[in-house]
């Protein structure tokens, strides 16, 4: 746990490594989910991506 | 007041919209429809509709903040606050409202910023308040020139191809952002007062503490550059009437923009990183704060503001 670095990509659109919150498209993974999880991750699910408005 | 007081006389063919008179001493904002409302004929008070937040779209003189805003070469943003640059008066927003092309280090082919924005009906000939005086350039993610990370990503395919698989490999160069931010400087005789514009038209009262610009969102989280990272960028800005702070998380945050209005959020995050769709690519942004909170296009600009405390 907590060995391999959580990066931006794919479904995960946005990151604190801080308070360890993951923001997740929804619709992501279930191995997304899981790894996320295992790290200690709290997720938050997204209807879409960040658009600059 | 009723609307019988106002009389229409004439309208405005490339605005599409009515010209309106108002009598003195009836506000120009409470019109039943939107509208280029004048007090003595073409002394141009406001174009406005009285419904929430829609008369941010209109002709807004002196200018305030929260509202329709944009290079004449975009469609709109919103006018996020005032600083000083020097002696002179600058406007603050976002560098992808400010310019047609936010990832460029240079300035825009047409430095005309309209009050409102081309899409609310701005025009250059009678609605340029500002000419753009500079923008951080947002870095997208781009593939790579590094010829050693070419070769490796060439190593994998041409493994990828022996084995059948159908995956392929791109070498991308994934710099990071910190602000989307971007100054213009306000043209003389255009007056202004560094407030922000409430729902109903009449100045909201901020708490005066600044926690940056949103410039991002999903519709239900929005993404804001930090004040405190836009001056280490812009060291002799100086924000006129507001303080940058710090956002701690569960504080309570207000922005009020061009389309949703002025809105209430919660911080639920001060060191973000986030991946943000720019239409043209993208960009990964570091050091950002997001709120919990409504947004919409047509906001980037807002500023945003620790709320008052009751």
């Amino acid at each position: 746990m907590g060995l391999r670095k959580v990066k931006l990509g794919g479904d995960v659109v946005g990151l604190d490594n801080t308070e360890k919150i993951a923001f997740v498209l929804r619709g992501a993974s279930k191995k997304t989910i899981k790894r996320l999880s295992e790290e200690g991750y709290r997720i938050i699910f997204l209807d879409s991506e960040f658009k600059a408005w | 007041m009723t609307p019988t007081h106002y009389r229409v006389i004439g309208y405005a063919r490339d605005l599409d919209l009515p010209i309106i008179y108002v009598p003195p001493g009836l506000n120009p904002m409470s019109i039943g429809r939107e509208a280029i409302v004048v007090d003595e004929p073409f002394r141009i008070l406001v174009a406005s509709t009285p419904l929430s937040a829609s008369h941010r779209t209109g002709r807004v003189r002196p200018l305030v903040a929260g509202v329709s805003i944009g290079n004449i070469l975009i469609t709109a943003g919103t006018l996020g606050w005032f600083g000083t640059m020097g002696d002179g008066v600058v406007l603050i927003s976002n560098a992808h409202v400010f310019t047609n092309k936010p990832e460029s280090p240079y300035p825009p082919a047409n430095p005309a910023i309209v009050q409102p924005g081309s899409i609310d009906g701005g025009m250059a000939s009678i609605d340029t308040v500002a000419l753009y005086h500079s923008h951080i350039p947002v870095k997208m993610i781009d593939e790579s020139d590094c010829p050693v990370s070419k070769a490796v990503v060439s190593g994998l395919n041409a493994v990828s191809r022996l084995l059948g698989r159908k995956t392929r490999f791109t070498a991308v160069v994934e710099p990071t952002n910190k602000v989307d931010v971007a100054l213009a400087t306000l043209r003389k005789g255009i007056q202004y007062n560094p407030l922000v514009m409430g729902d109903d038209g009449k100045p909201f009262g901020t708490s005066g503490e600044l926690v940056g610009l949103l410039f991002a969102g999903t519709g239900e989280i929005y993404v804001v550059s930090k004040a405190v990272n836009i001056l280490k960028y812009y060291p002799h800005l100086r924000l006129i009437g507001a303080e940058a702070v710090d956002a701690k998380i569960g504080d309570r945050v207000v922005k009020c923009g061009r389309t949703t209005g002025c809105t209430e959020g919660e911080v639920i995050s001060t060191d973000a990183v986030v991946k943000v769709n720019y239409g043209t690519g993208y960009a990964v942004f570091e050091d950002v704060v997001l709120v919990r909170g409504k947004s919409a296009g047509g906001d980037s600009g807002s500023s945003v503001w620790l709320a008052r405390q009751q």
